[in-house]
């Protein structure tokens, strides 16, 4: 399923000239990568451009036909309607339950902020991860993530930020034989059991 | 064997840990054993993984292995509409289907299919990359230009690193990290898991089944599982000969099996859109690459994949040199293996029928507990591909660009298709073009590749044909009625 639905003529042409940016930037980069060898007759740019020239043309075709459909709703052509999505989905009310709603026509807004701070919280994680150490900083993660996404109940916050870092260190360390950063842990006197 | 197989389910459904790495781990406790148990047991876990990679990619749209990718299209729609127990057994009994078929040809042909390997050159391998790029505008049908794009955009990541030829560094901006790349399992759970959490995390939806479905934990019915027969055969087939050329793999193997059997579905519009048939066609293709794997390796001692390549490890390591001489030497040890292989593959029916009610809990999670789940799971799995902070930025990094992928329209499944052919494109594309002093008519000098090419365009080409050829009937219909 595609949560983008409709994006309009004008929106297409801003990402048609942004791609032509980019692979003008990247051509220039091309430069740099060296000249071709004796036993390399097409040097390591051949491949690259053909590439970025590729794009850039299926940009500019974009364009183009951006800028035709923009004419012709201009003209007085109707856009395409947001399609209705189906009645399958259920949101969660502010309470972090589940709502079973008995129609649904649209899926609930996309609240940004959220998104944006899970992203922001995911790069955080993964910058401490060596750091802090996988235990604790998954222990961390996993509280502000579930306060992020509306989860309250204390218990379930606690179970969860404690069993998922001990399974996977299991899983991943121990079965696995995969070692992950001690971090913090390490530091300590004496040795835990996972 | 048993263990081989749950070992390989577990190591395929966990993202970050491939089906080659699994059997890695394995490798030391083979020590051992008899070189016949070695390699019964390390089948077991190709076998495994197979069928493991795509548990996660029904049910939390995270492939667990590169080649499970193509299951996400229709299997995680299966799963959304209520069907993860039709999706996951499809996915089980194709996949076993797949791997039988491909140990019988492995048998059967095994000196035909060594002769096809060894026509396959550099043109060849272009030709075949070619036609799999072909495939981009296929998967995003009604926006082909925003398909190709992001086709190439794939091809341009695959682009990053170091040159092979001439140890230029290209697009790695001094980062020891680019050296190598981006790493492709790094950037494909990005693409498909990471998206779809940030998706779930910024509307805290789910979908619910509507009233009067069937439960999800039913298995497919007899009668579905024989309307995905034309789509098995496409995948055995498409798998097998795909495996038989060194380097392909897989994940190539699966997309094209993907795509052929849209092409000869009766109901090519249920593609995407949770069609068994899109589940099946690339799961049998990704069992039955196995024989078709096999073949260059056992007959010429060239492995084709990374599986193949422990395989042989395994035979060296037991004192047993692969290559023509095999089947004269140990002619036992080679036997062995062909009927552990086949045996292996009804191990995994049984186990994973057996683990799929456990596979099932995950389908009633609410979705802040899934998102928390899979964000943790793909963080600690990239980080486990080469123990670094580096890979899981990535992953998250992609996760963001593919979610602006959906959202305006471009497709990070292309994209993944054209990082998965970037170095096969380039590779083989370099290669012939230096063996033909940079003459282009060296893919249409050779029949193979002529025969690829044409089909390329053929396949691009198709919907306009057909939609020309409707336009032209209907012109001719309305013609002679008013005549």
């Amino acid at each position: 399923m595609n949560d983008h639905a409709g994006v309009g003529p004008r929106t297409n042409i801003v990402l048609s000239l942004g791609l032509l940016v980019g692979c003008a930037l990247g051509w220039l980069s091309t430069d740099t990568f060296g000249a071709s060898l004796q036993v390399d007759p097409l040097g390591p740019a051949y491949y690259p451009r053909f590439v970025i020239l590729c794009t850039a043309a299926l940009s500019a075709a974009m364009l183009v036909a951006s800028i035709r459909g923009l004419r012709s709703n201009a003209a007085g052509q109707e856009p395409a309607p947001r399609e209705p999505l189906p009645a399958s989905v259920a949101a969660i009310d502010d309470a972090g339950t589940q709502a079973v709603a008995e129609t649904e026509e649209t899926l609930p807004p996309v609240f940004y902020p959220r998104l944006l701070s899970v992203l922001a919280l995911s790069l955080a994680y993964v910058l401490l991860l060596e750091g802090l150490g996988y235990f604790v900083s998954t222990v961390l993660y996993i509280v502000a993530l579930l306060l992020l996404v509306r989860v309250r109940n204390p218990i379930r916050i606690g179970s969860c930020a404690l069993g998922t870092p001990l399974v996977f260190q299991s899983l991943f360390q121990k079965l696995l034989g995969i070692p992950l950063p001690g971090g913090l842990l390490d530091k300590l006197p004496f040795n835990l059991p996972f | 064997m048993t263990i081989g197989v749950c070992w390989g389910i577990l190591g395929g459904a966990l993202p970050g840990i491939t089906g080659s790495i699994a059997m890695a781990l394995l490798l030391p406790l083979t020590f051992g054993l008899d070189a016949s148990v070695a390699l019964m047991m390390l089948a077991g876990v190709w076998a495994g993984a197979g069928y493991g990679g795509s548990i996660p990619a029904i049910l939390i749209k995270t492939p667990g292995t590169p080649s499970a990718a193509a299951t996400i299209f229709d299997g995680y729609e299966l799963h959304r509409q209520g069907k993860s127990g039709k999706a996951l057994g499809i996915s089980l009994v194709t996949g076993t289907i797949g791997g039988l078929v491909s140990v019988v040809a492995l048998v059967a042909l095994l000196i035909p299919l060594s002769k096809v390997t060894l026509a396959f050159g550099p043109p060849e391998y272009f030709a075949v990359a070619l036609f799999g790029l072909v495939i981009i505008s296929s998967l995003s049908e009604g926006a082909m230009l925003k398909g190709l794009i992001s086709g190439f955009f794939g091809l341009g990541i695959a682009v990053v690193g170091v040159d092979p030829l001439s140890a230029a560094q290209r697009f790695t901006f001094d980062r020891l990290e680019l050296y190598e790349g981006f790493s492709l399992v790094a950037v494909l759970i990005g693409l498909f898991a990471v998206s779809e959490m940030l998706t779930q995390a910024g509307r805290l939806y789910q979908w619910k089944r509507i009233t009067g479905e069937q439960s999800s934990t039913d298995m497919p019915t007899l009668q579905e599982l024989r309307g995905v027969g034309r789509a098995t055969a496409i995948g055995s087939v498409v798998g097998l000969v795909v495996g038989v050329m060194p380097g392909a793999g897989a994940t190539v193997a699966s997309f094209v099996a993907y795509n052929e059997a849209k092409r000869w579905s009766k109901h090519p519009e249920l593609f995407g859109k949770g069609s068994l048939e899109g589940v099946a066609a690339p799961e049998t293709a990704n069992n039955s690459v196995q024989g078709g794997d096999l073949v260059p390796a056992l007959a010429f001692g060239i492995p084709g994949s990374n599986s193949a390549a422990i395989m042989l490890a395994a035979l060296i390591l037991h004192g047993i040199r692969p290559g023509p001489a095999l089947f004269e030497k140990n002619a036992d040890v080679v036997y062995s293996l062909f009927s552990g292989l086949v045996i292996v593959n009804f191990i995994m029916l049984i186990v994973g029928f057996l683990i799929l009610r456990l596979c099932m809990m995950v389908v009633n999670v609410p979705v802040p507990y899934l998102v928390m789940g899979v964000l943790a799971l793909v963080i600690v799995g990239s980080y486990s591909i080469k123990n670094s902070i580096f890979d899981p930025l990535v992953t998250i990094t992609f996760g963001a660009i593919g979610y602006l992928m959906i959202k305006y329209g471009f497709s990070p499944a292309a994209a993944v298709l054209g990082l998965i052919l970037g170095n096969i494109v380039e590779k083989s594309m370099r290669q012939s073009l230096i063996m033909s002093n940079v003459g282009w008519g060296i893919f249409v000098e050779r029949p193979i590749a002529l025969a690829f090419i044409i089909l390329s365009v053929l396949t691009l080409f198709y919907p306009f044909i057909l939609q020309w050829w409707a336009k032209w009937r209907a012109a001719r219909s309305a013609t002679l009625s008013t005549e």
